[in-house]
């Protein structure tokens, strides 16, 4: 399941929806909404999305997951809209019956999410300017 | 009058000599000589300087009835091609012709002929797209020589700057694509696209999104196009709204599905100009 809403991300109900008596490993990423980006102090964030070109996009990279890694379950959320300082802007979940699996079918899902769906984030500073971000060059390949 | 064509040497993007590309099987010094030709026979092809290794050689061999000017210094920039011009003969007007404008037509070289006046230092065209004068596509008259030598001794190469400072006389082209040029490939599938068959007017919704979306000024609008392809239909909004981003920066989708620049436009479609993603 891949999904993109304008509300808070219920984790713990994500989590519960995983559940399964085969699988030894639930792997969580949550992406936080920080409170500084190069060097500059963060406010607020509002994402902005393509709204039928994430959603198949998403569904597209989750059946790639799926398809990759021997795993039992894949799912990422991603929020919109205006969030502050530690909100979860997104979370992806993967299941397997071995660690192994989940965290690389996580990792490959996340990184994915962030270089190929369309989605913008526009930072608020503490200094009053808003702007557009670039990806930021820590978070991994850029997709173009 | 004379003329003088700049051959631009090996352009880094397109990864090959712009004069020698061809569209429609004709190279581009071909297609720009046919078209002066009928108003003047004092043509001259500008070259490097001699210090550089020349890649207009094969070329000039090719077109023989040419008289190749150097460059007086390596590297001027294409203000050296008016320069060495000016520095042949300083008492004729030059019109100064880059050879990568595919959709120039001979009416438009014909009327910049019509209108040239030796009072104004430069006869030049605005380019419809973002209306701004083009500096490689003009009739300079000597009264420009004296300044040009300044401009030059001050190492200033941008032409489009040198040409805001002259006396000038600016004209409209018929057709709102004449300055096309192509710096990219993408480009060049445009026009190859437009040469086959031919500019066909239609109606397209343009979408923008985040950084875009702000610079338009809007996230929709619909546009009444000439545009082949994608990349045509970018270059066109680009210069409209004076995008920060280029094409390599940015990706297109084409009624709700990624696609590919070359992607050719039809009637009614929806178009996303979308700058690099941030999620997460």
């Amino acid at each position: 399941m891949f999904s993109i809403q304008d509300t808070p991300l219920d984790l713990s109900a994500l989590r519960a929806d995983m559940a399964d008596p085969a699988c030894g490993a639930l792997v969580v990423f949550e992406g936080l909404v920080r409170n500084h980006h190069e060097g500059r102090h963060v406010t607020e964030l509002r994402y902005t999305h393509h709204l039928i070109l994430a959603q198949k996009e998403g569904e597209r990279i989750l059946a790639e997951t799926m398809e990759r890694f021997p795993i039992t379950k894949a799912v990422a959320v991603h929020r919109i809209g205006t969030l502050d300082i530690g909100d979860c802007a997104v979370a992806t979940l993967t299941t397997s019956p071995h660690r192994e699996a989940a965290f690389d079918a996580n990792r490959f899902l996340i990184d994915s999410i962030k270089a190929r769906v369309p989605i913008w984030k526009q930072e608020s500073y503490t200094t009053g300017e808003v702007e557009w971000t670039s990806p930021c060059p820590n978070c991994g390949p850029i997709a173009h | 009058m004379k003329a003088i064509i700049l051959t631009g040497g090996k352009s880094s993007r397109m990864g090959t000599d712009k004069a020698s590309l061809k569209i429609g099987g004709v190279t581009q010094l071909d297609r720009i000589l046919s078209l002066i030709r009928p108003l003047t026979q004092k043509i001259y092809l500008s070259i490097a300087h001699p210090s550089l290794n020349q890649s207009g050689c094969d070329i000039q061999r090719s077109a023989h009835d040419l008289h190749p000017l150097a460059d007086l210094e390596p590297s001027p920039g294409p203000l050296g091609g008016l320069q060495a011009a000016f520095n042949d003969d300083p008492r004729s007007p030059w019109l100064l012709i880059a050879c990568d404008l595919p959709r120039l037509g001979q009416s438009d070289l014909k009327e910049l002929m019509d209108h040239h006046d030796s009072q104004k230092d430069v006869t030049c065209f605005l380019n419809p797209l973002d209306n701004q004068p083009e500096p490689l596509c003009a009739i300079y008259s000597p009264s420009a020589s004296a300044k040009l030598d300044k401009v030059i001794a001050a190492n200033q190469r941008c032409a489009r700057r040198f040409l805001t400072s002259l006396d000038r006389i600016e004209l409209t082209p018929s057709d709102p694509q004449a300055f096309l040029n192509m710096n990219r490939p993408e480009q060049l599938a445009e026009l190859e696209h437009l040469d086959q068959y031919g500019a066909v007017e239609k109606t397209i919704r343009v979408e923008y999104f985040a950084k875009l979306s702000q610079e338009a000024g809007t996230e929709s609008e619909d546009l009444r196009t000439s545009a082949a392809t994608l990349a045509g239909l970018w270059d066109e909004v680009r210069l409209k709204h004076h995008f920060t981003l280029d094409l390599p920066h940015v990706k297109p989708a084409l009624n709700n599905e990624f696609a590919s620049w070359d992607t050719p436009l039809a009637n009614e479609q929806t178009i996303a100009f979308m700058p690099p993603f941030a999620g997460g």
